[in-house]
């Protein structure tokens, strides 16, 4: 059986919700752009209610790795349940979890989109999302145990706990591996060389990939109605304390909105990673896209 | 179907759950035991319970397997559980897994599927008795289900059932364990304090609540089924579901409809859906995502149900 499971993997801030309204507007065959609050992609990994809906029991009876090791497993039944492809967001690290497996299932897995971005301006794009400072965005982007959703606060968040590792660990994690058919594609490249860059996403996720589709679904998923639509009717995914989820939707904010010192101990911390997806120059200095 | 010969199983203590008389070797919540060594209407004891499950009937999910009668259930690194014929719970611990997980997974899914088995339409919420009647609270797992429940207990309402809530062929509300479970943060914003009460599991930062005086351990009618979900306005609605819409919130909040399907329950279920539909309101309540004013919750549906009863 042909695998079914599509996965939209990044670290927050990279284009994400981007991609999933593209992918929206790309299946759909309405006028209108698709709505930011029905986006037709099928749930992040790890929804809790997706997760128990599969599962028979709740993930809030389990622990923090009982939780881990179930959710490979959930999406191995899910997958070989489906006639047709679902493309999920995930945020978490890809990691082994307890039992040895990967966290997603190889062998229902159809393929992975990587997105990343230049960590200069995840890093402000990540801060305005979290409601904090720019450091201690970076704190976090450097914090080989930043989580999501942490279990160990007594809540019961809609998200199970998310491993995301440092950000280089992040890039790392989902790029090196080479059992699992994967698309790596930058942020920046969605901006400044969209159309060739949604074609390749698109004939990799087995969607229209013509010309014509391509540019309808970009129009209709741009950052300006990405906004509008926050604007006049708010975005049930977006963070509950920042004032916009969409905010800028551009690339090289660093260049005014980080300090010296802020832009070098990003370097320090993900320099090799960075390097190695084009974001430094020769000399070790943020390249300008 | 055989009622299990208490002679093999004699010194396990009595409890009153759901409205049966069940013998378990589980230390069940104490304000639950019973004085008795009658008959009994089910067991819960330890036993073997195969490692595969392939005696339970088709996979139902990645950990679970049903046909009319049996289901089995497997939550890794802590047991196995086998529920049969509405009578009987067998459970297989793996490892040392302690007694506080077991009770959780026997008094939730395993006992739900047992009111499945026999026949109950078991709704996911909490029962909260208002005047003589209840309303049944349903929602997905965060909608804040338990923080309303303990929230109108601290306003005085009674609790009738938290998170299993089985029905009677007439609509009536069985009551359930003295007890709510409630995490950490529910607690903090309602000025409970946690360090006294024992955790669901020593793992997890989500307490057992007694309910004490606040337990309403009779049968009541259900007044009106409220499904509870946030959206990104900032006011609180309330819509009353009619028809195919009230039809399928009931479907949504079924307890595990993967075991009523798994268990050839499903048009007996639809069946129950549609006379529950037909006789108390269902209502849509949302909440504003930013901020949790349980306050405005709770006013909302005293004063929704109040109105439900007026145009009655």
């Amino acid at each position: 059986m042909t695998p079914k499971l599509y996965w939209l993997a990044s670290y927050p801030k990279s284009g994400n919700t981007w991609m999933r309204a593209f992918i929206t507007n790309l299946r759909n065959e309405t006028d209108d752009p698709a709505s930011i609050n029905a986006l037709g992609t099928s749930g992040i990994a790890s929804d809790r209610a997706l997760l128990d809906a599969f599962l028979g029991f709740e993930t809030a009876d389990l622990t923090t790795s009982e939780i881990a090791r179930i959710r490979p497993e959930v999406f191995a039944w899910k997958g070989a349940q489906q006639a047709q492809p679902t493309y999920h967001k995930i945020h978490d690290a890809l990691e082994r979890v307890p039992g040895g497996r990967w966290l997603i299932p190889e062998e229902q897995t159809a393929g992975v989109l990587y997105m990343l971005r230049n960590p200069l301006d995840v890093a402000l794009s990540y801060a305005n999302h979290r409601s904090r400072t720019v450091d201690d965005a970076i704190l976090k982007m450097g914090d080989p145990n930043h989580r999501l959703s942490k279990q160990t606060k007594g809540t019961q968040h809609r998200q199970v706990e998310q491993r995301m590792l440092t950000w280089s660990q992040h890039v790392e994690s989902w790029t090196a591996q080479t059992g699992i058919s994967t698309l790596i594609v930058r942020y920046e490249d969605m901006l400044h060389l969209s159309e060739e860059t949604f074609q390749s996403v698109a004939a990799f996720l087995g969607l229209p990939s013509d010309r014509e589709s391509i540019a309808d679904a970009l129009r209709k998923s741009s950052f300006n109605e990405l906004r509008r639509q926050e604007d006049e009717e708010g975005f049930h995914e977006g963070p509950r304390k920042c004032a916009n989820f969409f905010r800028q939707g551009q690339a090289g904010g660093w260049q005014t909105d980080l300090s010296d010192a802020q832009i070098n101990q990003i370097i320090a911390d993900h320099g090799l990673a960075m390097r190695r997806f084009g974001y430094l120059n020769a000399d070790g200095s943020p390249r300008v896209m | 179907m055989n009622f299990p010969d208490r002679r093999v199983f004699p010194e396990a203590p009595y409890y009153r759950v759901y409205g049966l008389t069940l013998q378990s070797d589980v230390a069940l919540p104490g304000e639950a035991r019973l004085e008795s060594d009658g008959a009994v209407d089910a067991t819960i004891r330890r036993g073997r319970v195969c490692e595969q499950g392939t005696e339970f009937g088709r996979q139902i999910g990645p950990y679970v397997r049903a046909k009319p009668g049996a289901l089995w259930l497997d939550i890794p690194d802590v047991a196995r559980f086998a529920v049969r014929d509405g009578r009987e719970i067998v459970y297989e611990p793996i490892g040392d897994v302690g007694h506080q997980a077991l009770r959780l997974f026997l008094l939730g899914s395993c006992l739900g599927a047992l009111m499945i088995q026999r026949g109950h339409l078991v709704l996911h919420g909490n029962a909260i008795r208002i005047g003589d009647g209840v309303a049944i609270c349903c929602g997905v797992s965060g909608a804040g289900k338990s923080t309303l429940a303990a929230s109108m207990m601290q306003a005085g309402q009674q609790i009738v059932a938290d998170d299993v809530c089985p029905l009677t062929e007439q609509g009536e509300i069985i009551p359930g364990l003295p007890r709510i479970k409630l995490w950490q943060d529910s607690a903090e914003r309602l000025g409970i304090a946690t360090d006294t009460l024992e955790r669901v599991r020593p793992e997890l930062k989500k307490f057992e609540l007694p309910l004490g005086e606040a337990f309403c351990n009779q049968p009541l009618p259900v007044s009106a089924v409220y499904v509870l979900n946030t959206h990104v306005s900032s006011e609180f609605s309330a819509e009353v579901l009619t028809g195919i819409a009230a039809f399928e919130a009931l479907k949504a909040h079924t307890y595990r409809f993967r075991y009523v399907d798994g268990l050839g329950k499903k048009i007996a279920h639809f069946k129950a859906c549609g006379r529950l539909a037909s006789r108390v309101p269902v209502v849509s309540i949302k909440r504003p995502r930013a901020g949790f004013e349980i306050d405005k919750l709770n006013a909302l549906i005293l004063g929704d149900l109040k109105q439900q009863r007026l145009s009655a």
